[in-house]
């Protein structure tokens, strides 16, 4: 019966198997070998030893990339998690009303839902450059100022990380509201009869059962901004110059742009490295707080 | 054991899966001879064969895959006159995407065994290495205007048939001139000057400074918002060479800090060229150029087609209010200049029928030009055919008519393997000039050492 099991389950799980196989396992072997070619819009597979990371290493942008990449990662992971946290417990702890709730929660939802392009469009409408522009509009009526503001070239990098944390605020307010939900209710009733005031609540009840939450949101977040570049694309291409390209967009230039595919596979694959890293340190830190609270238990 | 066993049986079927999905069809990397080929089979008047071609094309302007498809119609018919009859049908594949991602489609298409039989030709060094492209060398060339080749004739051998002639040129508003004091005669009068070599480029600068300093337009110059090789064009004004006599990239350092210095001054010293322009759009950038809101643009004739439509002019009201001129002579280019980028249509590599889509594009070349005649009427183009240029359709353009005679002055880009990388580079560094982010000595040295990285040794001599 239990081999019958077996054989039913290898069955059912077969074709995810054969397609994780095709669709990620391959072109990740495949990415992996084009680094250490030549291969470029051609189409000719030359070996080319080191060299792709040698050109990496060598270009006085990477240092300027790095940097973009570890503020925007930063940036954005740090300004979610106090957003994200300041959403949930505003509209799940403060905010009763279940209609009222839904409704704020609604709204957060909406740039998550936009798709991507029509979303960049409504910023670069936003912050055009010409007087056209709704905020230079706006800007020159309420200061009086005769001349535009160039918002984008101006502020690349603040703009792409403003434009990206609105998208990103959605996730995890739902994340952290359906958490603080299950907190049991005699917390927060004990925490009232012992006289707590509301940020002794938040701070002594709340943000502890959310630790676990706030963990994987991080993780989840410094993955999908380490790898995700269509908000920057869309909105700077990276630019002015490289102020405000990142990593993985470097990537997705170097290949595409460039036509350098054997270089932009190099730079994905020190980008999967970086990954790597930071997924076996936060797992690490993880199981380390685990020892810690289970012989704090004990 | 069992289950070792079915695991391995399942890890067998995986590697099936995968060697089947990348399986199929080798692209070759040489094309087999036209006689090795399949051709149709002979059959008799009644009943033609048939055979169905797949064309491509890019963009706007279809009126180039549009003529090879009317020209086939004639070929028919002469087919029919020589006893061996076939009907040609075509399957339309029409883009409209990024050039460079769509050559790079072109040859994930090939690689897959899926190219189109006849495309435009659009990167023509990668598609040649690639192996994509059939050499019609074989075919007849004097009734073409001279030189128009040079872009896709790689090692002696040519890929692709140029149908058009399309020139880039500098566009100026002839009411600013007026605004500024000038009579209309000077004003009409201004591409004759450049022509003759007695109105320089440095005068041409002049110009534009003058006419946005009293106010006769709000700016001197504008340009494309995005990467292209318009601005190659003043580069070649300022003396700067990008390419060798064996159509090697070159990158002239001091002519590049030339040219970065202008694109700081005319965006930041001397005010005649908006510095966010980059970030502007097409649209804006049309209309800028066609009612006159800029004196001057330089970019391909045939973008008058959207620059008339911006301003909501026909050719007819659109050609009382702008002109063209050629890219003057300056102190260090002695003669006037105008670079010629014709579209080209090329055949591919492993098309089933080599020979009747190389006698499809050389009965458009030799005895449907006409058709040709009446593309470049709708792109404001010059025809590569001689012969065509002397048709009605082409003379009688209001937009064509008069640049007419710069044709003798047009020069070839011959195909130049990495170009793509330059000019993507060139921009980033247009972009932070005219932002005033960098200095143009910093731009010479970022461009410099990002050429360095992203092209082999052997694709750039450093100058």
């Amino acid at each position: 019966m239990r081999r019958k099991n077996n054989i039913q389950a290898y069955t059912f799980l077969s074709p995810f198997l054969v397609l994780v196989t095709i669709l990620y396992i391959f072109p990740a072997v495949l990415t992996v070998i084009m680094a250490f070619t030549d291969l470029d819009k051609s189409f000719i597979w030359k070996f080319a030893g080191l060299k792709n990371f040698e050109r990496v290493f060598r270009d006085p942008n990477t240092m300027t990339i790095l940097k973009n990449t570890a503020i925007y990662v930063g940036v954005c992971i740090l300004s979610v998690l106090v957003i994200d946290l300041m959403f949930a417990v505003l509209t799940t702890h403060f905010i009763k009303t279940e209609r009222t709730s839904s409704f704020f929660k609604g709204v957060l939802m909406i740039p998550m839902i936009t798709p991507a392009v029509v979303y960049s469009v409504l910023w670069i409408w936003l912050l055009g450059s010409t007087a056209n522009g709704a905020l230079n509009q706006l800007y020159m009526l309420v200061s009086g100022a005769s001349a535009p503001v160039n918002w984008i070239a101006r502020y690349p990098m603040q703009v792409v990380i403003i434009a990206k944390l609105v998208t990103s605020i959605a996730y995890g307010t739902t994340i952290f509201s359906s958490a603080i939900n299950s907190i049991p209710e005699n917390q927060f009733k004990a925490a009232r009869v012992d006289g707590a005031k509301e940020w002794e609540v938040v701070r002594s009840i709340i943000l502890p059962n959310l630790r676990f939450h706030i963990m994987f949101i991080a993780l989840w977040e410094t993955l999908g901004l380490l790898t995700d570049y269509t908000t920057i694309l869309l909105i700077t291409d990276g630019g002015p110059g490289v102020s405000s390209e990142v990593w993985a967009l470097s990537a997705y230039h170097k290949a595409f742009i460039n036509g350098k595919y054997g270089y932009g596979a190099a730079i994905s694959l020190i980008l999967i490295a970086m990954v790597l890293i930071l997924m076996i340190a936060i797992s690490g830190i993880n199981a380390r707080m685990e020892r810690r609270e289970r012989n704090d238990a004990a | 054991m069992k289950k070792k066993i079915f695991a391995l049986v399942l890890s067998l079927v995986m590697a099936a899966a995968l060697l089947v999905g990348c399986g199929g069809q080798d692209a070759p990397t040489q094309a087999p001879s036209p006689s090795q080929q399949p051709e149709p089979s002979q059959s008799d008047a009644s009943h033609p064969e048939t055979i169905t071609l797949k064309i491509s094309h890019n963009y706007d302007f279809t009126t180039i895959p549009e003529a090879v498809i009317s020209a086939a119609e004639r070929l028919e018919k002469r087919y029919a006159e020589e006893g061996h009859p076939i009907h040609i049908e075509f399957e339309r594949d029409y883009q409209r995407i990024d050039w460079t991602e769509y050559s790079q489609n072109l040859i994930f298409a090939f690689k897959n065994g899926n190219c189109p039989d006849i495309f435009p030709a659009s990167d023509v060094p990668n598609m040649v290495a690639s192996g994509m492209l059939l050499d019609l060398s074989d075919l007849k060339t004097d009734v073409f205007v001279n030189g128009v080749f040079s872009p896709f004739t790689v090692d002696g051998a040519v890929y692709a048939m140029p149908f058009d002639l399309p020139v880039r040129v500098i566009y100026y508003n002839k009411s600013v001139l007026v605004r500024h004091g000038w009579t209309p005669e000077e004003a009409a009068a201004l591409p004759d000057k450049v022509a003759s070599g007695e109105f320089t480029w440095e005068d041409f600068v002049q110009l534009c400074k003058d006419v946005t300093a009293d106010g006769s337009c709000q700016w001197g110059l504008a340009h494309r918002p995005g990467n292209g090789p318009d601005f190659l064009d003043v580069f070649q004004s300022l003396g700067g060479q990008y390419y060798d006599e064996n159509g090697t990239l070159v990158f002239d350092e001091e002519a590049m800090l030339r040219f970065f210095q202008f694109t700081y001054d005319a965006a930041n010293t001397w005010e005649i060229t908006p510095h966010d322009l980059s970030q502007q759009g097409w649209p804006a950038i049309n209309a800028m150029a066609g009612d006159g809101t800029a004196f001057a643009y330089y970019g391909p004739i045939f973008s008058a087609t959207y620059v008339a439509t911006a301003v909501e002019k026909d050719p007819e009201q659109f050609a009382e209010d702008v002109a063209f001129m050629m890219f003057p002579a300056s102190q260090y280019n002695d003669e006037p200049f105008v670079i010629a980028a014709p579209q080209a249509t090329a055949i591919s590599a492993v098309t089933k029928y080599p020979e009747i889509c190389k006698d499809l594009l050389a009965e458009l070349a030799n005895n449907s030009y006409d058709i040709l005649a009446d593309h470049a009427d709708t792109i404001f183009a010059l025809s590569s055919i001689k012969a065509a240029n002397e048709l009605e359709s082409i003379k009688n353009n209001p937009i064509v008519r008069d640049v007419g005679y710069m044709a003798d002055h047009a020069i070839a880009v011959p195909s130049v393997a990495g170009m793509d990388t330059f000019n993507s580079q060139l921009h980033t560094e247009i972009v932070q000039l005219e932002l005033g982010t960098i200095t143009p000595e910093e731009a010479v040295a970022d461009m410099k050492i990002q050429l360095e990285l992203n092209l082999d040794a052997d694709e750039i001599i450093f100058k």
